[in-house]
């Protein structure tokens, strides 16, 4: 049996006769002694190595037959989902003034109206059916929680149209963490409250400039007081957008949660992401920032930081994105669909609205564009990729059209990467790591 | 080949789990935008 097409292998970075093997298709780690592996590599007959490393995905009856796997992946995994995935957002007002918000200067006094609402549960529900049976929301802004009211009217109407077809309900909210009082998610949770996201961009002396209050009071005070206060109330996310000069004091964070009485089994996730500011501070897409050489020297050393506390962040592994995903939609607060919240309220990327519904976008997103690149047809990587972000693209390109290849900073950043899993996985017995999908 | 001591440290999941999974992003760097469910 031969090797998958869809492997990493590398050295056991402790130096001992090791060979690391992740398979992409899956996100499988093992350990396999290196004369065992150099053997497979020459296509010696695995014998009894066969029945583990095929359950792996290391292993495979025939290249060819995985490759076909790989490039019908994403179908396979349109065909099976049971979910139907919203992100919406409630309003564009924000009591924060973060200078990199890619939101930019679409904030204002817009909010989510009644009759909107409406069409949103009906829109929802009628997704909903044989084998969609799983309604989930992100609630964004603006700040989310800046509409409560409004919050509390659209989760009711959306858990009562899942209630209706018989789907289960749930959502999360992203949000500045500023207003996450334990009264909210009191209020929230019979709703379908499940998870929130906060952001802290570093300790407080790079998150109050990057993430003040509009009137410039700082922020960090008030974010950790209520993540102590909630917490265990809810699932808590942890996120924080970094620039190649706050990148360094990160970790300091970790020593101001643990002086508040916070730790890292508070969180389900902690991930830190590079937000780059374009000409005049306009936002530019995090995912852009793959190309700047001093992203993957930060992307590492802080998920490194992130996992030497303790802290659980996300594995690499298979993914996918909104654009992917037959019923996963972003809805802006006017009613009109996205197929990413980065191309919210631009010109012309709207599929469509909750009246009309979702037109086709494959085309017009570049959805199929790595099936026709050769190099991604053979890139290991495929399957952690598929074709990158198309945000991304768009930011560099000025078009969805093409592949935002991930080769480079997946070439600079896998095998680091895994190293950490590696070692802090062998250094405590209990699992530091999520899973991609969380 | 013998049968050699293998490691298995994460079996990996499979297509069925990443369906029911609400993610919305890749690895690598990104901007602010909704996270997965956390």
């Amino acid at each position: 049996m031969p090797l998958s097409p869809y492997l990493v292998a590398f050295p056991h970075p402790d130096g001992s006769d090791r060979t690391a093997v992740f398979g992409t298709r899956k996100g499988s780690l093992c350990l396999v002694p290196t004369s065992a592996y150099e053997a497979l590599r020459r296509g010696e007959d695995p014998g009894p190595l066969g029945p583990a490393l095929e359950p792996l995905g290391v292993l495979v009856p025939d290249p060819e037959a995985e490759r076909a796997r790989v490039l019908g992946y994403l179908e396979e995994l349109n065909r099976l989902s049971p979910l139907v995935m919203l992100a919406v957002i409630l309003g564009m007002d924000c009591n924060f003034a973060c200078p990199y918000c890619y939101e930019g200067d679409r904030k204002g006094p817009w909010t989510l109206e009644p009759d909107t609402a409406r069409a949103l549960a009906a829109f929802a529900g009628a997704r909903l059916g044989p084998g969609k049976t799983r309604l989930r929301a992100q609630f964004y802004g603006g700040e989310t929680l800046l509409y409560r009211v409004r919050l509390r009217q659209v989760a009711g109407s959306l858990q009562g149209v899942a209630a209706e077809r018989g789907a289960s309900w749930s959502f999360g909210v992203v949000t500045n963490g500023s207003l996450l009082t334990p009264e909210v998610v009191d209020e929230l949770r019979p709703l379908g409250l499940t998870s929130a996201q906060v952001t802290l961009d570093g300790p407080p002396e790079t998150h109050d400039g990057s993430r003040p209050y509009r009137d410039g009071r700082p922020s960090f005070g008030r974010i950790v007081e209520n993540l102590v206060a909630v917490r265990g109330r809810l699932k808590l996310g942890l996120g924080g957008n970094y620039t190649r000069d706050t990148w360094r004091a990160f970790p300091r964070l970790f020593d101001h949660l643990e002086a508040a009485g916070l730790g890292p089994a508070d969180f389900t996730q902690v991930r830190f992401d590079a937000a780059i500011l374009g000409v005049g501070g306009e936002a530019v897409a995090g995912c852009a920032a793959a190309t700047e050489p001093w992203v993957a020297e930060a992307a590492l050393a802080l998920r490194g930081e992130i996992l030497r506390r303790g802290y659980p962040t996300p594995r690499p592994g298979p993914s996918t994105c909104m654009i992917d995903r037959t019923d996963a939609v972003t809805v802006d607060w006017d009613g009109r669909l996205y197929k990413c919240p980065g191309l919210v309220g631009r010109p012309g990327f709207a599929v469509g609205d909750l009246w009309s519904g979702l037109r086709d976008h494959r085309e017009s997103h570049g959805v199929e564009a790595w099936r026709h690149d050769p190099a991604c047809r053979a890139c290991a990587y495929l399957p952690l990729c598929f074709g990158g972000c198309r945000f991304a693209r768009l930011e560099r390109e000025g078009t969805l059209a093409g592949v935002d290849c991930h080769q480079p900073f997946l070439d600079a950043t896998l095998v680091p990467l895994l190293g950490q899993d590696l070692r802090y996985r062998d250094a405590s017995p209990e699992d530091a790591g999520v899973r991609r999908p969380g | 080949m013998d049968a050699p001591e293998i490691a298995v440290l994460d079996p990996g999941v499979e297509v069925e789990e990443v369906a029911a999974s609400a993610t919305c992003c890749k690895i690598g760097p990104r901007a602010n935008l909704p996270e997965p469910d956390a």
